[in-house]
């Protein structure tokens, strides 16, 4: 029996073939490389082991790193959540279209420029006689030495700087498909507008906070320039340790190990937020 | 009860100007700071002076970088369009059994760490041999399909299929109907897609920086590296040429297809 391939499905075969042979076929690699055994002078052999992820889970660095990802992930979410909240509420509810074109430009304009571009900004405002700290000494708001840079603080708030704007979208998406006359609802009977907006409007866009703040917590997690030039080598997380085992160290099995670690992370972070984003009806990753 | 709703937009519509103050302050400091005549970072400059762009624009390893970085995204940018209009056709137009999986499957490379993904890059190219400019724009192009087929897409979704039917009914063969008649309605789409993509290949840095070898390495890299350098002078202004570029593409992009519609 011969099945019939219409002619049409032929044109997916070019990017079926990108995927596959360049996306989903070095994936298998990197899983591959990370049970080989690492050998300092022809960088591995073929020997298969689970040493690289025992190494990659429990040594002292590593777990560092682990936690560093993870604290600063956690704190740039929130951080982000607050901060965007506000903003996709008024952009939501803005009714000048001049006025939300140039408001939105402004916010998507982090995440036009290059990221290394964006940190090198940030190393300069953040450097310890940077522009932050003469603006903070001329209004005598700090005494004494300043540090921002080479710590997780200055990461965090570099990172809070380009998830703003994914934050932002994701959260105003969720809020303009709110039913505005519910809440209108609730004011008429009775309920101040805190409460209305405590009571009603933030639990309706509740799915929209869950998927922004996994989305943001996802990519802070395996963002890699911006903790690489804001922590530099005091501050390692994952993605900055799996550079050093690849570019310095040459130890390709235990950075491919923590390569697999940080994808099986997102998978199943990018799977929660899938379900969420099904639950608001967004059309985020659905083409 | 209307005046506190008052107070409290009135505060809301303060903060969001604040905010968007504060966003644009990095961008400010930085292009300022290229035209500073002193040999220091200063902000505000002390005295305009162009000294730092001309010492960026006749270095060797900046043109030669930049020269690549406009050539690796032009091809990519081309490949990308041409790829997503395949793929967004079936996506759109067809019904059939496993349309869900091939959706997930164009969009996964979204969903994967780039680190991870430029790792992987890096040990399938070179084990085949020396990393060649041709790899940087398979990578950029994997990284870049989904965005492009979610914008053409989106596009091509708004269309009626009778548009085309006509065409043919009246003689047109199917080539020449989607030529003549979807081509110049999903125009915006295109241009969209096509200027996203090659901002995006030419932004890109985790990518790149994998790949980057001392015969071919991109822009991006250039800056990356010499951030750990503390090469400054020149390095401010060839940030301030990226950002400028970059932000002119946007208002660009932004008039085709709309920033926002990228990202959703």
């Amino acid at each position: 029996m011969r099945i019939a391939i219409p002619n049409w499905m032929l044109l997916a075969l070019p990017g079926v073939a990108v995927i596959l042979l360049f996306f989903l076929w070095p994936l298998v690699l990197i899983f591959a490389y990370s049970m080989y055994t690492y050998d300092p002078l022809l960088i591995f052999t073929r020997t298969l082991t689970w040493e690289n992820y025992v190494k990659a889970l429990t040594d002292d660095m590593y777990v560092t790193a682990i936690l560093n990802s993870f604290q600063i992930s956690l704190v740039t979410t929130i951080a982000t959540l607050v901060l965007a909240y506000p903003m996709a509420y008024y952009l939501a509810r803005i009714e000048s279209r001049t006025e939300d074109t140039i408001v939105s430009f402004i916010i998507f304009a982090p995440i036009m420029v290059s990221v290394v571009v964006v940190s090198f900004a940030w190393v300069i405002l953040l450097s310890p006689y940077g522009t932050v700290y003469r603006l903070l000494t001329a209004f005598n708001l700090i005494q004494g030495p300043f540090r921002l840079m080479f710590t997780k603080e200055g990461i965090i708030i570099g990172l809070t700087y380009t998830q703003l704007a994914y934050m932002i979208i994701t959260l105003r998406s969720s809020l303009e498909r709110i039913d505005w006359s519910v809440v209108n609802a609730a004011r008429i009977h009775g309920a101040n507008s805190s409460q209305a907006f405590r009571q009603v409007t933030l639990p309706l866009s509740l799915p929209g906070i869950f998927a922004g703040s996994i989305m943001t917590f996802s990519l802070s997690l395996s963002s890699f320039v911006t903790p690489f030039l804001l922590g530099g080598r005091m501050i390692k997380v994952m993605s900055v340790i799996i550079y050093d085992n690849i570019v310095s160290v040459y130890n390709w099995p235990l950075g491919s190990a923590t390569a697999v670690i940080l994808f099986v992370i997102s998978t199943i972070l990018v799977g929660l937020f899938t379900y969420f984003l099904q639950k608001t009806r967004l059309g985020w990753l659905r083409t | 009860m209307a005046k506190d709703m008052k107070t409290g937009q009135l505060l809301l519509r303060c903060y969001v100007y604040l905010a968007c103050i504060i966003i644009m302050v990095p961008v400010i400091v930085l292009i300022s700071a290229s035209f500073t005549k002193a040999d220091y970072i200063s902000f505000p400059p002390d005295l305009i002076s162009f000294k730092w762009w001309s010492q960026f624009l006749s270095q060797e390893l900046y043109q030669r970088s930049m020269f690549l970085s406009i050539q690796i995204s032009a091809v990519t940018s081309v490949l990308s369009v041409l790829v997503a209009l395949a793929s967004a056709r079936v996506l759109v137009r067809h019904r059939f059994r496993g349309k869900a999986m091939l959706s997930t499957m164009l969009n996964m490379p979204f969903t994967v760490p780039q680190v991870v993904f430029a790792l992987a890059a890096l040990f399938f190219f070179a084990s085949m041999g020396p990393i060649l400019p041709i790899h940087f724009v398979i990578c950029f192009l994997v990284v870049e399909l989904p965005v492009v087929i979610r914008t053409l897409s989106a596009n091509m979704s708004g269309l009626d299929p009778d548009l085309e039917r006509a065409a043919m009914v009246l003689g047109a063969s199917p080539l020449v109907a989607f030529y003549k008649v979807t081509l110049p309605l999903i125009k915006p789409g295109l241009i969209g897609g096509f200027l996203f993509s090659f901002l995006s290949s030419f932004n890109n840095t985790t990518i790149a920086l994998f790949l980057s070898n001392p015969r071919y390495i991109t822009l991006p890299v250039v800056i990356f590296q010499e951030i750990e350098f503390y090469a400054w002078p020149s390095l401010v202004a060839a940030a301030s040429f990226a950002t400028i570029l970059s932000l002119g593409m946007m208002v660009v992009i932004d008039r085709f297809v709309g920033i926002a519609s990228m990202y959703k």
